[in-house]
This record gives structure tokens, C-alpha cells and sequence, in this order.
């Protein structure tokens, strides 16, 4: 592997080539900053692109307003949300629509040409926007979008280390995974845009493969703080048992009133009235079943919908769901019949979304002077739960945001270099793992990683199966002291292996961590040893952070809504 | 006994290789499984020093495409059967095994300046009429596999520029909000080229001599 000597030097750096980081890098390109773009993948790929491209504006219907969409944001977040950056959130979403379509995307339109709004899920009013060619077409214009500003891109290259000196950022240390080649880029601004960390729940998610939750592992080793980091959604009906199309929604939308009767595979029913139900407790549920011995050979459960595709309602959803092309993966997986609904669904839960992450104040700047978070790996705007569709929009305000506050913020370049050596011990560190010759795979980790944030961190969680699972987690790290990985330089995807598995394990332990600290069922965290609310603990967030090498938790009140909701 | 099937796969090291060379495996037979399923299986469960490229695991992303049995296409959309042979798509750069080097297709957008021009008034526009076309030609997923089945695309052949580039220009020529003259552009890019081939294909159905060639030919 090549350890490069040249260090080059950008205004800002911005790591992630989704939504929030490919905005915030075209914007604070337009205010004049001479800007990097780092994308695991190739640039507008990972999670945006995979959305169903469903974006929550303000403003379409009557009576609609920012502050109506901020009441609504705060009852589903259960006031834990950080009220500036949901404030923020509110009044930016009427322009997140125009931010994306001025980057090349177009929202569908009727025919007179005006956008259609849709209500969807727990909305009050018709806000949705939807794109009609998914997300594929929004990943599309982020392309255009940064090929249009001249933007310096890094595609399939992975950050390994943000550099830092007297709690202020000075450089990147970064992996070519093509090349296999190791760089610095020195900076005074990096904006995380890594998005979550579905990824660790493998097969049981519905991310693309970058996501790793590489942008929490790097905040917490610059000094940064988790807030909330156990509230992952899982929502209960991705297609199950299908290779490596697991954990997709099989068209049951997640936004709207789920329908159908949930069986075991026996038949038996398990749940009669989806309606009664929030997605968290039926994940919970569902896993029981399936640990009880009540799964399908794939771990699965039924969803029956015979009964629902027989009433007009049900028909209609059907047709509906079966013209927006939503049920195409239930058809590849399991066939025509369980296309048409004749027969049910197998089913197992699947991690969407973390809406925990890394804490910034409203301007989205972390403790560490320069460094800033955006996009879904940033914390505390949606507190407990997220209204649909505002995933989307919560990547175009606050990417936006990110790049105009460093783009307006930034003073004449003020290059301070790096510390080389701590650049070069990490360089060194990394490309010591080509060629090892130790005992265990990168990928034979990762998977027992992920069977543990499953099967403990999961839908359905315990302090046992949490210690359990922080145990495990120590093996772990201490059998990747011992990898054997290929001495391939070109495309070596097991260094990059080796470089994930170090991130994943630091945000298990901080997904663990704070599981195990909120002893109560809250928002979308699930404990059956604590199997209600504890009102002591309500407005309280779980902080995670690292302290020696070790990631810790504690609980904080949240003391501005505790006065304002007494 | 569980039951196997072979597969082949094409390996190329540009470190150590002089030329590329076929690996076989046996992987679990499993008609219901894809080809991307079982290269998947092989690097988990065989060999992890094989190199190939893959994200979002069901017909979104386009980054899993190879030459599979001699057809371009993304590697979780076909059904694997036994006895199969996988190559790195044809006409493309390979980095290694099944890896094609993709940095050339942004390069591309940049140079050509495919893309909509920033626009001073930003706002949306109350009414925007869009055709069928334009979100037919939206569904291009990137996968390049149209490159590989052109029988004229080499990517060391300029200024020919392939499928791919046409179905880009297409969609900002048929963008309401386009006013660049696409038609010149992919005149210049040798669009005439493609006049009498017709042989396009793309595996999401695209139509692309109709809606991405046909328009830009005089």
C-alpha cells in the first residue's frame, strides 16, 4: 500500500457523498470555498439513492406552516428533539425543494405542471412531494449538481481518522480504496455526512453497504458527543428471506396505517390489528415470536393480506402499491402469489433509520472547533421518532445549511498544518493490515458483529442480551488484532473491511451502551426488562462519549423543554 | 449432501497478472438464489481477496454489473444457474476481477457539462410541464451496462461516446428547464454513429434508441 507524502489543502472537506454531504460541499462551493468531497462510494450513491423519494416540504397546502410542522415534529419526537435545529428544520423545508431541483431533479407534477403534495403518515397536512424516479434520480442530480461547481471529488474513498489539535481540526486522513492508497488532506472545516449506521444490522436493513456509521466513530475519537444513539427505527415488514435483497419494505408502506393480520408459521395469528400497534412494539413482538420458535426456517413471520386485498380498500392499496412498482421485490422473492396477495409475506423487521447522532448546536457545529455534522448521522433534531419524509428533507436544509455557515463564517484561509506524525501513525497503521497474516477475516467479524446488534441490540432488547452483546464486542475487538486480510493493492476490500469493522465496533458499543442506559421503552427503543415508560426519565437524553479508548453513557435533562412543559 | 453448482469467475490482478484467468468455485445450488447472492457467498464464506463491486443489493443502484454468461448486466438481477461464467463488463477499464474503473463517467459529466446550468432564480417553478419521456429516461440507474452491449463503445475510443452518455444528454434535453442545445452536443459526441446499429439495449428497459439517440439524429 502507498503512503502519500503530499498533503494537499481545501477550505472544507466534506465526507460523505449522499444528500447532506454533496449540499453542504456545492454550497459552500458557491460562497467561494475551495472544497473536497470524500464518498465511500462512487459520488450520490449509499442511502439517498435508494430512498423511495418521498420529501416532506411546507407550504402546499392552506393553513400549512413551518411552526404547525415544528408542533407536529416535537408531539412525534416526544420533546426530546433539540428545538433550534428542529426550528431550523421547519422554516427550511418550504426551500429544500427548490435546493434539489435546482441541482437537476424534478418532483412529480400534475398536469396543469404544479407539484402534487401528498399527506402521508402522521403529517396534518399534504406536504409530501415524491420523486418519480426514487431516489435514483435524486443521486443522479448530486452528481450534476457537483460536477457543475467544481467540486474536488474523492469517490470510493473512505476517511480513517479526522486530525485534531487543540480542540480544533486541522486535516483528514484518507484511504484510496481503488488505488489503494493512503492521503492527508489538511482543512479547517469537515462536515460528517456519513449518514447511520443500518449497516451493522446486516441482512436486516434496508441501507446500502457504506453504511457503516463510520461519521459516529470518527466524532467520538475527535471528542465528540452521541445523543440518543439506542432510538433506531425498525420498522416490522421488510421481504425477508431472499439472499441479498433481505430487509427492503415489501410495499406495506411504513408511512401509512399498516393492514393485514401477522401469523407465525404455523399459521396461528399473532398480531390481529396491526392498527393498534407502533412499528417499534410489532418489531419487538415479531422477534419474540421468532425466538420463541414461532419463525419461518428463515426466521421469518406471515403477513397475511388475503382478507385485506378482498375489501375495496384493500384492493385499492393493492393497486395502488402495485402501479408505484412497491411490491416488484415482493414478486422477485416470493413469488406471484405472494405478489397478488393470495398467499402472505414473509417478513422479518428491518432497520431504517438512526435517529440518534452526533450533537451540534443549530449552526450544526460539534464540540471540536471546524467540525461540523449533517444529514441523518447528525443527532437530536427529531428527538424519539421521525414524522416520513422528513429524512429526505432534513439532508437538503442541513446540508445547506452546513456549507452557508462555513462559506459565510470563513475568515481568509487560515492552513495550519497537521501533526504529521499522529497522519503518519495512522497511515502506517492502516497499511500494516494488507498482507496480515493472522487468524481471523475482517468479514468473519463483521458478520458476528452483526448477528449480535441484532439478535441483542435489536427490535427487542435486555440488560442481559446488552452486556452480553458489550462482552462479545471486546472479543471481537481483540480478535481484530489478529486479521488475515489479502496483500492486494487495487481495490483491497478487505482493508477497507478492516477499517469498517474498527468504526462498527465503537458505534455498537455506543448503540449498546445507550440501549442499556435508558432503562425504560421510549421513542423506538425497546426494553422487555423495562416494559414502560419511566415518567423519571422522560425529557432525558442518553449522551455517549469516549473517555480513554472506552465509549461511556450518561443521561442528561433536557432542561429547556423540562420549564417549558411543566 | 448439500447439492453445488460451478461458477467461473474471470480474475484479473493488474500486480501480479500478465493476463486474466478463470477461477471456478462451487457454491450451494439455489435456483431462487442471484448472481450477486452467490459472489457475495464467495467472499464470505471462500475467498475474500475476490474483487467486486456491489451496494445496494436489489435494483437500484447499478454498481453491481458484470458480463454474466456474455450478457451485460447488473449482477442482482439474474437468476444463478449452474455452470455460469462472470466477467467484468466488456469495454470498460478493469481494475480488478470484476472491478471497472467508473471515475471516467464523472469525468465525463464535467467535461461535457451534462448537467442543468445554475439557475439565478431558484425558486420552483409553479408550472412545469413534463413528459412521459423525461421520467421514462429518469429511471437510468448508471449500471453501464449499455456500454458493454454497444457494439461500438471502447472507452480508449474518443469522440464516440457510447449509450450511457446519449441517455444523460436525453434527460436535460427533454428537462423542461434545459435551454442548451443537447442535439449539437451529441452531434458532436458522434451520435450520427448510431444512426442504423439499433443494437442498444438496457436491462432496466430503457428505451434507448427511441428516446436518446433517435432525437439527436439530423
Amino acid at each position: 500500500m502507498e503512503i502519500s507524502k503530499e498533503v494537499s489543502y481545501f477550505d472544507v472537506v466534506c465526507i460523505g457523498g449522499g444528500g447532506a454531504g454533496a449540499t453542504a460541499a456545492v454550497v459552500a462551493s458557491l460562497h467561494g470555498c475551495r472544497v473536497a468531497l470524500l464518498s465511500k462510494e462512487p459520488l450520490g450513491y449509499g442511502t439517498t439513492r435508494l430512498a423511495l423519494g418521498a420529501m416532506a416540504t411546507v407550504g402546499m397546502a392552506e393553513g400549512d406552516s413551518p411552526e404547525l410542522l415544528f408542533e407536529e415534529m416535537v408531539e412525534e419526537g416526544e420533546h426530546l428533539n433539540h428545538e433550534g435545529l428542529a426550528k431550523v428544520l421547519c422554516q427550511g423545508a418550504g426551500e429544500s425543494i427548490a435546493v434539489l431541483e435546482n441541482f437537476g431533479h424534478l418532483f412529480k407534477r400534475d398536469r396543469q405542471g404544479s407539484p402534487i403534495a401528498f399527506k402521508m403518515g402522521r403529517h396534518r397536512f399534504a406536504r409530501t412531494l415524491v420523486s418519480p424516479g426514487e431516489g435514483i434520480s435524486i443521486g443522479c442530480a448530486l452528481r450534476s449538481a457537483c460536477a457543475r461547481s467544481g467540486i474536488e471529488i474523492f469517490e470510493e474513498t473512505a476517511a480513517t481518522k479526522l486530525l485534531v489539535e487543540h480542540g480544533e481540526i486541522r486535516g483528514v486522513v484518507c484511504y484510496d480504496l481503488v488505488a489503494g492508497r493512503l492521503f492527508v488532506l489538511e482543512t479547517d472545516h469537515v462536515v460528517l455526512a456519513t449518514g447511520g449506521a443500518g449497516w451493522l444490522f446486516f441482512p436486516h436493513t434496508d441501507v446500502a453497504k457504506s453504511v457503516t456509521g463510520d461519521g459516529y466513530a470518527l466524532a467520538l475519537a475527535a471528542g465528540c458527543e452521541l445523543v440518543d444513539m439506542e432510538q433506531v427505527i425498525i420498522t416490522p415488514f421488510g421481504v425477508a428471506p431472499h439472499g441479498s435483497a433481505y430487509g427492503f419494505h415489501c410495499g406495506i408502506p411504513v408511512t401509512e396505517v399498516p393492514q393485514g393480520v401477522l401469523r407465525d408459521r404455523e399459521g396461528r395469528t399473532l398480531i390481529q390489528d396491526l392498527r393498534e400497534m407502533n412499528q417499534a412494539e410489532m418489531s419487538m413482538r415479531m422477534q419474540e415470536a421468532v425466538r420463541r420458535g414461532q419463525g419461518t426456517k428463515e426466521g421469518c413471520l406471515l403477513l397475511d393480506l388475503s382478507k385485506t386485498v378482498r375489501t375495496e380498500e384493500g384492493k385499492k392499496l393493492h393497486q395502488v402499491l402495485k402501479e408505484g412498482g412497491f411490491l416488484e421485490i415482493v414478486r422477485f422473492a416470493q413469488g406471484q402469489k405472494a405478489y397478488d396477495w393470495e398467499v402472505p409475506i414473509e417478513v422479518s423487521p428491518t432497520v431504517h433509520y438512526n435517529i440518534g447522532g452526533i450533537r451540534t448546536d443549530e449552526n450544526l457545529h460539534t464540540s471540536v472547533r471546524g467540525l461540523y455534522a449533517a444529514g441523518e448521522v447528525q443527532g437530536g433534531v427529531h428527538g424519539l421518532s421521525r414524522l416520513s419524509s422528513l429524512a429526505l428533507t432534513d439532508l437538503f436544509v442541513f446540508g445547506k445549511r452546513a456549507g452557508e455557515v462555513i462559506g459565510k463564517g470563513r475568515k481568509k484561509a487560515n492552513r495550519k498544518s497537521v501533526a504529521w506524525n499522529e497522519a503518519k501513525e495512522e497511515m502506517e497503521k492502516i497499511s500494516s493490515i494488507a498482507g496480515r497474516n493472522g487468524n481471523y477475516r475482517p468479514i468473519d467479524l463483521i458478520q458476528r458483529l452483526q448477528k449480535l446488534m441484532w439478535e441483542e441490540v435489536g427490535p427487542s432488547r435486555s440488560r442481559t442480551g446488552l452486556l452480553k452483546a458489550l462482552a462479545a464486542f471486546e472479543e471481537i475487538e481483540e480478535r481484530s488484532k489478529d486479521l488475515s486480510v489479502a496483500r492486494v493493492k487495487t481495490y483491497n476490500q478487505e482493508v477497507l473491511d478492516a477499517i469498517e469493522l474498527r468504526s462498527m465496533i465503537k458505534v455498537a458499543r455506543a448503540i449498546a451502551g445507550s440501549s442499556l442506559a435508558r432503562e425504560e421503552c421510549r421513542g423506538s427503543h425497546v426494553r422487555i426488562d423495562f416494559p414502560d415508560e419511566q415518567e423519571g426519565l422522560r425529557l432525558n437524553s442518553v449522551i455517549a462519549f469516549e473517555k480513554h479508548g472506552k465509549v461511556k453513557t450518561r443521561m442528561e435533562e433536557n432542561s429547556r423543554w423540562k420549564a417549558q412543559h411543566r | 449432501m448439500m447439492k453445488e453448482w460451478e461458477i467461473r469467475i474471470l480474475r484479473f490482478d493488474p500486480e501480479e497478472d500478465k493476463k486474466p484467468h478463470f477461477t471456478s468455485y462451487r457454491v450451494p445450488e439455489n435456483a431462487r438464489a442471484t448472481v450477486l447472492d452467490a459472489l457475495i457467498g464467495i467472499y464470505t464464506e471462500i475467498d475474500s481477496g475476490l474483487a467486486f463491486r456491489y451496494s445496494c443489493r436489489y435494483h437500484k443502484c447499478g454498481l453491481c454489473s458484470c458480463m454474466i454468461d456474455g450478457h451485460a448486466s447488473p449482477s442482482c438481477k439474474v437468476r444463478l444457474k449452474d455452470r455460469m461464467e462472470v466477467r467484468p463488463l466488456t469495454g470498460l477499464p478493469v481494475l480488478r476481477d470484476l472491478v471497472t474503473d467508473r471515475k471516467f463517467v464523472f469525468d465525463f459529466l464535467s467535461r461535457y457539462e451534462i448537467y442543468l446550468p445554475e439557475r439565478e432564480d431558484s425558486r420552483i417553478p409553479a408550472k412545469l410541464t413534463v413528459t412521459q419521456t423525461y421520467h421514462h429516461l429518469s429511471g437510468c440507474r448508471e449500471c453501464l451496462c449499455c456500454l458493454s452491449h454497444c457494439p461500438k463503445y471502447d472507452f480508449t475510443a474518443a469522440p464516440f461516446s457510447g449509450p450511457y452518455f446519449y441517455v444523460k444528454l436525453a434527460q436535460l434535453h427533454f428537462d423542461p428547464r434545459d435551454a442548451i442545445d443537447r442535439v449539437a452536443q451529441a452531434q458532436t459526441l458522434s451520435v450520427s454513429q448510431c444512426a442504423i446499429c439499433k443494437k442498444c439495449y438496457c436491462p432496466y428497459g430503457i428505451k434507448i434508441f427511441r428516446h436518446a439517440i433517435q432525437p439527436f439524429l439530423r
